[in-house]
């Protein structure tokens, strides 16, 4: 609790709340405008929450490991640009306490700003007449919030093991666009790629026939995407937290 | 220095560290005990002075009164609530040491401290390293390539050349007993009056007359003997090698005795 304390006050006149207010802010216009849009329009497939949700994952499959890969990014810039790590270090602070610490926030910031673009999906399609479907969501919910663990995990060791976040950010940037392509992708390659996670996860996938959509199906076996996703996700945790554990220079 | 806090690993050897092998799992007992300052001073620009030192204080587990303890020391209570960023690079020195001080450590390890301050800083940080011994009760380490820093600064010294401990001990140890040096108006004339009367000349060189160094009460004899003689004197005086001399031979001997090799 002290760990997660300090790293708090660190944040301290840092404005992160702006950066992802930006990202966020961004995010929820782009869902409300596709959602606003599509769900106007007479369409072949039924405007039911499995539509919407099919709609506004194409958006946050490419903005959530980006979201992801800036929080860390701010996160760890901190800690290079001020050369703080040796001096946490020599401090008694572990490599391992000060991983998990930082992960612990930026994993928190990502949950919250899922909670925000799951309950604006929600909000948005009811406003436009479309029935809840409270279990579906909760479904989509879970997947995306273990799914960010994996990204967050893999981007915050890159961010804390180079100094120059070019680096981070270009691969968030790409893992962003490859997310993007989740819809497109068979599960068993996307089950490889963590920037496809939230897409992976999505409960919906769409159905065309002829270049028009005609509805949004639920996927088979999400019970085990989602559980694939959080083991992943578990998985990259420990090892991310191995690897800057045991980085020490020669 | 680095490897004395577990940041860097060894290729090779072992570190021991007050009286104890330094190892991972010996690091949370080692590093409660020691303070340190490595390379460039250290902050998170975006926090007070007083808020940077707090957060390394929770880390160190040390009571909140250490903060205005550590801000007195190095004498930044003034600038307590000014950011970090807008230091002076001596004020984020101090900072450094303040941040080195938390949590009472028994040996303080500081990394070339001086580093690229100007002469009031290096004065400043060198009264300010000088004085904590005294006013602390802990051990200083200080690594440097200013000799002439280390001289003024330190009792005990090591000279490491290409990664081997040339000298350890103190640096007394290292100032030669000195030559005494004659600067005369005729060297070559009052050295062969010396030689006559019984004084060893080691040396003469232009206007320079070296003699081993003889005791106090010899030299008004030396001196009165040249005055009687007619011999203009300009100045008797002791040298001694400066340790960046003895550094240099030091070094150079090693590095003869590695060619040999």
């Amino acid at each position: 609790m002290t760990a997660m304390g300090v790293e708090v006050s660190k944040l301290r006149r840092k404005r992160l709340w702006l950066t992802v207010l930006l990202v966020l802010g961004f995010e929820l216009l782009w869902i409300v405008a596709i959602l606003t849009v599509s769900l106007s329009r007479e369409t072949t497939a039924p405007h039911t929450m499995g539509y919407a949700i099919g709609q506004a994952s194409q958006v946050h499959a490419i903005v959530a490991p980006i979201l992801a890969t800036v929080v860390v990014s701010r996160l760890a810039a901190m800690e290079h640009d001020g050369a703080m790590l040796p001096v946490l270090f020599a401090a008694n602070q572990s490599r391992g306490s000060l991983f998990l610490t930082k992960y612990a926030v930026a994993a928190t910031i990502s949950t919250t700003a899922t909670v925000i673009v799951v309950a604006a999906v929600a909000l948005v399609a009811g406003g436009q007449g479309v029935p809840a479907d409270p279990g579906l969501m909760i479904a989509w919910l879970l997947g995306l919030v273990l799914a960010n663990l994996g990204i967050v995990a893999i981007q915050l060791l890159l961010a804390l093991l180079f100094q120059r976040q070019a680096v981070t950010l270009t691969v968030g940037i790409v893992g962003g666009l490859v997310g993007s392509f989740a819809g497109f992708v068979p599960p068993t390659i996307a089950a490889f790629i963590p920037w496809q996670y939230p897409g992976l996860v999505t409960p919906v996938r769409m159905e065309q026939t002829g270049g028009t959509i005609t509805g949004f199906p639920l996927v088979d076996h999400l019970g085990v995407l989602i559980a694939l996703v959080g083991v992943v996700g578990a998985a990259c945790t420990a090892a991310g937290t191995a690897v800057f554990a045991h980085r020490v220079s020669r | 220095m680095k490897m004395l806090l577990g940041l860097v690993a060894p290729t090779s050897g072992r570190v021991q560290m007050l009286g104890e092998p330094f190892s991972q799992r010996s690091a949370k007992r080692v590093l409660p005990r020691v303070g340190s300052l490595i390379e460039s001073p250290s902050f998170y620009g975006h926090l007070t002075g007083r808020e940077n030192l707090d957060i390394v204080r929770r880390i160190k587990g040390a009571p909140t009164t250490a903060v205005d303890a550590a801000l007195e020391t190095v004498r930044l209570t003034q600038a307590a609530k000014k950011l970090a960023k807008e230091y002076s690079l001596g004020m984020k020195q101090r900072l450094g040491i303040a941040m080195a001080l938390l949590g009472s450590p028994e040996l303080l390890i500081l990394d070339e401290p001086t580093n690229g301050l100007d002469p009031a800083g290096i004065h400043e940080i060198r009264e300010l390293i000088k004085s904590l011994p005294r006013t602390h009760g802990l051990t200083v380490i200080v690594s440097s390539h200013l000799l002439s820093e280390i001289e003024q600064m330190a009792d005990t010294i090591g000279i490491i050349n290409q990664g081997r401990m040339l000298y350890q001990g103190s640096l007394s140890g290292l100032e030669d007993a000195g030559r005494l040096v004659l600067t005369l108006e005729d060297a070559e004339q009052a050295a062969a009056m010396l030689r006559a009367q019984g004084w060893q000349i080691e040396q003469v060189q232009g206007r320079e007359v070296t003699l081993p160094v003889y005791e106090d009460k010899h030299i008004p004899q030396l001196v009165s003997s040249m005055v009687n003689a007619g011999v203009g004197i300009y100045r008797v005086e002791i040298r001694r090698r400066s340790l960046e001399e003895t550094f240099l031979e030091l070094t150079e001997r090693a590095q003869t005795v590695q060619v040999a090799a």
